[in-house]
């Protein structure tokens, strides 16, 4: 099999899965970085290699993967790095608007990485394995609830 | 009369005698203020920051300090408070030149040990603990008034956690400043340490006291130019009152702490924070001011 020209350094690559790793999972460091290990040695098989035109190997007709482009994850992480999760708390908002206040001013952040930044930076636990924005709202609805109940209870 | 200002929280590490001290430094050399800072943490920071290493050392041969005044005065021995004063300390200058009219009480190291021996002694006359605990306290509270006459602000640093000694600057206390930085854990000890203030048993309640009625107020202290630390202080915000003012992380701050046992500018001591410090003293004196007249008017009245 030719090689190709590499188009997203392995070293760059394992740093990337290290962060999201990280940010998203409550895994040990061991642990991430086995997972970060071998997340890069699969997408490094199947995705970033550009094999050459003239490769007998190349496929005639590979179906257009799932995953984005190396540069497309990258500007989405970098919309994430940018996004401020600190914009508003959102224990202030429940005590001052209550459920529907805090439900308002979630919607004005609009995706699910956002989101996720967002419940992460102000200490409220979000289900990984809750995908749909509404959801992860509602998660965070409640979360901050039982931040605030969590203050009440270790100030009495 | 005096205004007693207690800089307190149970947390450590939260700047207290570093604000103790800048309060005493403003309202001194600011304020023209007769100030005198009772060092009531055995860590002795406040008092290391103003008389230096030496000072302090020359204070505990000679038996000036808090825990000697405690113990000297707890069983009614005829001394005098002003015997344990020490006098213009510090290393600022007023603007007339001469030292800023700063006094201090030194702390001691035995001031734990103190309050322990204190309070077996009046186990002696009593086996309930409460009845024990509140005399010495109130015993305290006492000695500490007994320095009101002679100055114009007294501040009270007092240690974290809730020694006799800090229970008592809290009930004597005016004021109450508490300095907090704007973190997480931090958020949980303000509300904690309010509610001891004010004699409450849940947040709730106390959200609904006026600010205004408040015998406390909160500083945000190693404040970062950030967002992340303005959302904390919001959240402290929504429960309690907080100064406008806060205090950044500066060198000028940290630096501060160096006794160099030689006069200088208030400017120069502080360097870049000497900004802060002046308006922290412009808002702690309104403080003062609104204190003092509705003391006076108290007086006036009774």
């Amino acid at each position: 099999m030719s090689k190709g020209k590499q188009l997203w350094p392995g070293d760059e690559m394992l740093a990337f899965f290290r962060a999201h790793i990280r940010r998203e999972t409550a895994v040990d460091a061991e642990t991430a970085e086995k997972l970060a290990a071998a997340l890069t040695k699969a997408v490094n098989r199947m995705l970033v290699r550009e094999v050459p035109a003239d490769s007998p190997e190349a496929p005639v007709a590979a179906p257009a993967p799932e995953i984005k482009s190396p540069i497309e994850v990258q500007e989405r992480h970098d919309r994430a790095e940018n996004f401020n999760p600190y914009l508003f708390s959102a224990l202030v908002a429940l005590a001052k608007h209550g459920r529907d206040g805090l439900m308002l001013r979630l919607k004005d952040i609009k995706s699910a990485e956002h989101l996720r930044a967002f419940a992460e930076a102000q200490h409220v636990p979000v289900d990984a394995s809750l995908k749909r924005t509404d959801d992860i709202r509602k998660a965070i609805v409640v979360g901050v609830e039982r931040r605030l109940a969590d203050r009440k209870a270790a100030a009495s | 009369m005096a205004v007693f200002l207690a800089v307190a929280n149970r947390k450590g590490g939260v700047g207290k005698s570093t604000v103790a001290v800048m309060l005493a430094h403003g309202l001194a050399v600011f304020g023209g203020k007769r100030v005198l800072l009772i060092d009531l943490d055995s860590q002795c920071n406040a008092s290391l920051i103003l008389m230096g290493g030496q000072g302090w050392n020359e204070a505990r041969k000679a038996g000036k300090t808090i825990a000697d005044y405690f113990y000297d005065l707890f069983d009614g021995i005829p001394a005098d408070a002003r015997d344990y004063v020490a006098k213009n300390v510090g290393d600022v200058a007023a603007a007339n030149g001469k030292p800023a009219p700063i006094s201090l009480v030194p702390g001691s190291l035995l001031l734990e040990d103190i309050q322990g021996e204190l309070y077996l002694k009046q186990a002696n006359q009593s086996n309930v603990p409460e009845v024990v605990a509140n005399r010495v306290r109130g015993r305290m509270e006492s000695l500490i008034r007994r320095f009101e006459g002679d100055y114009d602000v007294v501040i009270l640093d007092c240690a974290p956690g809730l020694s006799f000694a800090a229970l008592a600057a809290l009930k004597t206390a005016d004021k109450v400043i508490v300095p907090f930085r704007p973190d997480y854990v931090s958020q949980l000890a303000v509300d904690r340490v309010a509610m001891l203030i004010e004699d409450m048993r849940n947040l709730d309640d106390l959200a609904e006291m006026a600010p205004e009625d408040r015998r406390y107020v909160c500083l945000a202290n190693y404040v970062r130019n950030d967002d992340r630390d303005y959302m904390m202080i919001e959240e402290i915000s929504l429960v309690h009152p907080v100064l406008e003012t806060f205090l950044p992380q500066r060198n000028g701050i940290a630096n501060a702490f160096d006794y160099i046992g030689q006069l200088r500018p208030i400017d120069v001591k502080y360097s870049d924070a000497a900004g802060d410090v002046k308006e922290l003293h412009l808002e702690i004196a309104r403080l003062v001011e609104t204190v003092a007249a509705k003391k006076k008017a108290k007086v006036a009245v009774s």
